[in-house]
């Protein structure tokens, strides 16, 4: 046999070859397989992978390389060997002396040799082959997972992207300026991108750097106006300057070359806004109460305001003889600093603005911000109502059948009260107390009478022998019951005794008695009461006015509307005569014609047609109608000079189907843009449709009515 | 040429090809067994290209019952919609989902990328659903419902949707005295783009007229001529005689009548289409509302239930009465919808039918690439039917003759033209793995009596690469030998 420890390490060496390309074939396999992943199925991959391991290892045969190449590669690489690795292949009994002596001389050489670096190459190669295909499809999807939008999911229109947004080609650089105008105290603010966002009226100024040989630049706005930039002395750099008044956008035509389209959005400026914070649009200040009102407002604009001012109007008199007063106030706050935010505060005292009983006020704030944009709050009305009147008999006296005693009662818990208040010095504390609790119960009785129309139950007052009579009183409706209840003739009448022992509060008539409207004052009344005949617990009479004044005029407020009412039933009109009626000659009389033609166009419908047509694209078909994108383009184009941010992209991707170079991403963000500026279409009747021909119902309906056979 | 052709074609050339290298190989050992591999890998190469599929039956019947069993399914298990629409409408989507897993599931109507309209299905339940739109396009677009669990999308669906442009209507008014409630609605109806004509009594035998899209004539007698141009009648109760209401009912034109009497104590009510669609309020007496015969559909109603206007049938045609008599109150209190509504409710009620010149409808509803589908055409007219470009010839039917019926295959997923002379509809065609569950449905309902249920799935790839590979293994290792 031969050299047997030599071949082994021979052999080693072949079999470390032969599995370094296996491993390289996998790994380049690898490689080439890897962007199969980004398809849907699992196989793909799989599947690459296979065939092009196949591939691989047929191309490079690996397995086919003899130990006599080992032996003549071990010859090249080391010198060491004396060219004689050949000869360890040998068998021993083969070998002649000289060469048996060169065997041993080259053996022990063998045993210490280390591989090269070169040996290992291919292996390192299809590493980095792999390296850069892992690299390559990590890059792939990040970009995909970020630019392409799932299906079911809404697009986010880019908002405004300066820093990102694109730069024409043949522009190298760009700089816009805006420069806000003075009275937003804005600073003067620079950017790199050409979408823009500025205040109004402010002044921009871009400047360009162009890259190559530029001949011509201009900037293209939507309302078809161009801006020449001007060069400067070796034509790389380009300024212009506009200012801004209203939203749109623009285009860069480098050598007549258009760019995309850019935003060109203009912020308005705000009027002042005006939120009163007090007092109530309407207010009654009723006798007794402070005559004070608190005005305050909280006031708010987008750069600041210069002043703010209130307008009184003061009404007095009834009738022909209203006088108005009119007045200017201004508030305490300093307005000189300019600041976005003012709250304001004045208090007005209404009896020394000259006030009296019976007279308004009505009024209102005007203020004004730095770019002289006025704005004016609502007006605001403050009455001082004029107790004199409520004690008037007026309406008493026309006749209504309103329980007036009830009303006389409320007047007379007033009149008392005051009376009380004007006696306070002479009475001594216990008398005042024990008088304004007396007050106290008759409001409380009063309150009750009032109740029971609002079907609520009576409350027992133990001890108060005034109360159990007056309940007495509630079961029939009279004052003079106790006098006829006494009346013997009455004894046995089972009525009368069924009349004192039933509870009525039940009753029909009851119920209906008062319509809802009546019974909600009603009961705003008894609220009065209530607080009135709490303030005249407390022996505080003069708290209680005001509460007193208000539940009598609200009830001089009902019997008011029922005197409207009962006013206008005794109509009577002359009685017609039926035999005369309608014979008038009428021979000359033409009655109107009216004729008209009018013919519905919804502007929107090219817009709702290319949404379907966008759709058509969508599910493949090769090209839509141009006609109606072109039409459609047009109102999106109209939207978007209005509204940039919200429409631009939408108008770009438009332009883009139109020219017949899209993606399916422009077919979305079109159909979200046209989407976005649809109103819904009107509701409007229409026919439903039947059978074509004359069916079967039809056939038997005509059988029904004609009763023939077929 | 179709693919299914070329392909075998080519296979076929390939293989000769092969098989003469083979024979005219020097080595002749193994020549049957390589002869035999080259054909396994170019009739699997073709396989693998041109997919096989194999019938499968779905339901199978109990043997001992003859019952067959219902598979149980989930995911949105029935659902339905009107394929076509006219603008304006809303378009409802109603169907049922059953949930079997233990969380909850959205529903989502989305169109274009936008949601329309959503709901939640709770875990572990079968739930029906309604889903509504007004869609904004016009024309044909493809609508989609999404199952979500959490960001999973567990089902997506087609829904096919085409949106007719309007056309109008021609109506009638005919009343006794002058009517605020006539003049709103007919200024609608005529900015709109109706043809309206107006008679109005102002005095015995005088009539005052209007003419709004529609050429100026007598109104004075209502020959049968006259009315067979309008659609609806909208009329007081003594402003039609009982010899034309007699020809309306004839005709199938409908008929809105309008009570007598406004009632003396209005009081507000709040007022509902059927469906539980909202209205908003109106002063109106319930001492005036309807009584609602058997024979009658109550169209609206206030919360009491009271029915102030009603729909019942009268001869061929429709009677509406009402006693709402001021719904002008709502254009003039900026209720512009409820307006809107309250018309088209009553308008489309009543309104005659139109009489197309055909009609075309298609079975099953979901009809399926490579599946037959049956196209029926109505008309009077000849029977010229055509199915994209492919001619049909339809079959006659023994007892209607102007009902004909045709086999159709479809070739192709998306929007197919059926057409004729008289008529043209578009229909979806589907997808074979698109509403699946809805598939097994129409076609048990509609093979059932006739075939065993079938579907065809096509046979896993797998099938015909591993023998592919085998085969060209053993080429490839023989000549190794």
């Amino acid at each position: 046999m031969h050299n047997s420890q030599a071949y082994t390490i021979i052999d080693n060496i072949r079999a470390k070859w032969v599995r370094h390309q296996v491993y390289s074939s996998l790994l380049l396999s690898a490689a080439v397989a890897l962007p199969f992943i980004f398809t849907a199925t699992w196989q793909a991959p799989v599947l690459v992978l296979g065939l092009s391991m196949l591939t691989f290892l047929y191309a490079r045969s690996p397995w086919k390389l003899q130990q006599e190449e080992v032996a003549r590669y071990l010859n090249q690489t080391f010198p060491d060997m004396e060219d004689s690795a050949a000869l360890l292949l040998k068998s021993p009994e083969t070998l002649s002396m000289l060469e048996k002596l060169q065997t041993e001389k080259i053996t022990p050489v063998l045993h210490s040799l280390q591989l090269p670096r070169t040996f290992y190459r291919p292996l390192r190669q299809a590493a980095t082959v792999l390296g850069g295909s892992v690299l390559l499809c990590a890059i792939w999807g990040i970009f995909l997972t970020s630019v392409i939008v799932p299906s079911n999911q809404q697009i986010t229109l880019p908002v405004t992207g300066n820093e990102t947004a694109t730069i024409p080609p043949g522009i190298s650089k760009v700089k816009v300026s805006i420069h806000p105008p003075a009275y937003t105290g804005k600073a003067v603010r620079t950017q790199a991108g050409l979408n823009i966002i500025a205040e109004d009226s402010a002044i921009i100024r871009w400047e360009l750097h162009t890259s190559g040989d530029v001949k011509e630049l201009a900037l293209w706005f939507n309302d078809s106006t161009r801006l020449l930039p001007a060069p400067d002395k070796d034509s790389t750099t380009w300024t212009a300057t506009r200012t801004i008044r209203k939203s749109g956008f623009y285009e860069v035509r480098v050598n007549k070359v258009r760019s995309q389209l850019y935003q060109l959005q203009m912020k308005p400026d705000q009027p002042p806004v005006i939120r009163m914070l007090s007092p109530e649009p309407y207010t009654t200040i009723d006798f007794g109460a402070s005559a004070k009102v608190n005005v305050r407002a909280a006031l708010t604009d987008d750069y600041g305001i210069r002043q703010a001012q209130m307008h009184l109007t003061i009404a007095s008199g009834n009738g022909e003889s209203v006088r108005f007063k009119e007045q200017q106030l201004s508030f305490d706050n300093n307005f000189s600093a300019h600041a976005p935010a003012y709250q304001l505060a004045r208090l007005l005292n209404l009896t020394t603005l000259g006030l009296k009983p019976g007279d308004e006020l009505y009024f209102y704030i005007t203020t004004t911000d730095t770019r002289w944009q006025q704005s004016r709050s609502d007006v605001y009305i403050v009455t001082l109502p004029d107790t004199a009147r409520l004690f008037s008999m007026d309406g008493l006296v026309n006749g209504v059948n309103f329980k007036p005693e009830y009303f006389r009662s409320q007047r007379q818990i007033i009149l008392d009260a005051e009376q009380l208040l004007k006696d306070r010095d002479s009475l001594g504390k216990e008398k005042f107390n024990q008088r304004s609790n007396e007050l106290g119960t008759d409001q409380k009785l009063l309150r009750l009478r009032y109740g029971k129309f609002l079907g609520e139950e009576n409350e027992s007052n133990i001890g108060d022998a005034r109360v159990a009579a007056e309940e007495g009183h509630d079961h029939d409706h009279g004052h003079d019951h106790e006098e006829a209840a006494a009346d013997p003739k009455d004894f046995g009448n089972a009525a009368r005794i069924l009349d004192e022992f039933t509870d009525k509060h039940d009753n029909a008539e009851d119920a209906t008695f008062l319509d809802p409207a009546v019974k909600q004052q009603l009961r705003a009344t008894l609220t009065e009461m209530w607080k009135s005949e709490l303030q005249l617990r407390m022996y505080k009479p003069q708290d209680a006015l005001p509460f007193a004044y208000k539940a009598l005029r609200l009830l001089k407020d009902l019997q008011q509307q029922s005197r409207v009412y009962v006013a206008k039933t005794g109509v009577k009109t002359t009685p017609l005569k039926p035999e005369k009626r309608l014979t008038g000659e009428l021979d000359k009389i033409l009655p109107a014609i009216k004729k008209e033609t009018l013919r519905k166009t919804d502007p929107q419908s090219a817009v709702r047609i290319a949404l379907s047509v966008i759709d058509g694209l969508r599910a493949g078909e090769k090209s839509g109608d141009p006609a109606i994108l072109q039409q459609a383009t047009q109102l999106l184009a109209a939207r978007a000079a209005a509204s940039p941010a919200a429409f631009l992209s939408a108008l770009e991707a438009m332009q883009r189907i139109q020219r017949n170079q899209f993606t399916g991403r422009d077919l979305r963000q079109a159909q979200q843009g046209l989407q976005q500026m649809l109103d819904t279409p009107s509701l409007l009747p229409q026919q439903t449709n039947g059978a074509a021909a004359e069916n079967l119902p039809q056939r038997y309906f005509k059988n029904l009515k004609t009763g023939s056979k077929p | 040429m179709s693919w299914n052709y070329i392909v075998p074609v080519c296979a076929l050339l390939l293989l000769l090809v092969l098989a003469a290298a083979e024979v005219r190989r020097p080595r002749k050992s193994r020549l049957a067994a390589r002869l035999l591999a080259t054909t396994i890998a170019v009739v699997c190469a073709v396989l693998l290209i041109l997919p096989l599929s194999s019938g499968k039956k779905m339901i199978v019947p109990d043997t001992a019952t003859g019952i067959v069993k219902p598979v149980e399914k989930k995911g949105i298990i029935a659902c339905n919609w009107p394929r076509q629409l006219v603008t304006g409408h809303e378009w409802i989507v109603q169907g049922t989902y059953r949930n079997t897993l233990h969380q909850k599931v959205w529903l989502r109507l989305s169109a274009f990328d936008t949601e329309l309209d959503s709901l939640q299905v709770p875990a572990a339940e079968a739930a029906a659903f309604t889903l509504r739109a007004t869609p904004l396009h016009r024309g044909r677009a493809v609508y989609r419902i999404t199952a979500m669990a959490g960001s999973d999308t567990l089902e997506q669906q087609q829904l096919p949707l085409e949106v007719m442009p309007l056309t109008p209507m021609a109506i009638l008014f005919l009343a006794v005295s002058p009517d605020f409630d006539n003049r709103f609605l007919a200024d609608w109806l005529s900015a709109e783009g109706n043809a309206v004509a107006m008679r109005t009594g102002v005095s015995r035998d005088k009539y005052a007229t209007r003419f709004s899209n529609f050429p100026q004539q007598s109104l004075e007698q209502l020959s049968p001529a006259l009315l067979d141009k309008f659609d609806v009648v909208i009329a007081d109760a003594a402003a039609v005689t009982a010899a034309t209401r007699q020809y309306l009912e004839r005709a199938g034109i409908g008929l809105i009548l309008k009570g007598d009497s406004a009632g003396t104590h209005p009081r507000p009510a709040s007022l509902w289409l059927p469906g539980n669609r909202p209205l908003g309020s109106l002063l109106l007496d319930p001492a005036t509302a309807l009584r609602v015969a058997h024979d009658a559909l109550p169209l609206v109603q206030d919360s009491l239930r009271q029915t102030y206007a009603a729909v019942s049938l009268a001869g061929a045609g429709k009677l509406v009465r009402t006693q709402v008599f001021n719904t002008y109150a709502w254009l003039l209190g900026g209720q512009a919808g409820a307006y809107r509504r309250y018309w088209s409710a009553l308008l489309e009620a009543a309104a005659r039918k139109k009489q197309p010149a055909g009609k075309i409808i298609v079975s099953p509803l979901f009809p399926q690439i490579h599946q037959p589908m049956e196209v029926q055409l109505e008309t009077k007219a000849a029977p010229l039917l055509r199915a994209g470009n492919t001619r049909l010839y339809p079959e006659q039917d023994p007892f209607l003759p102007h009902s004909w019926k045709a086999r159709y295959w479809p070739a192709k997923t998306g929007w197919q033209l059926l057409q004729s002379d008289s008529v043209m509809q578009w229909t979806y065609i589907y997808n074979q793995d698109e509403w699946r569950n809805m598939q097994n449905i129409t076609s048990s309902l509609h093979t059932a009596a006739t075939a065993p249920l079938q579907t065809n799935t096509p046979l896993s790839r797998w099938w015909w690469i591993i023998p592919l590979f085998a085969a060209l293994a053993f080429l490839w290792w023989e000549q190794k030998l």
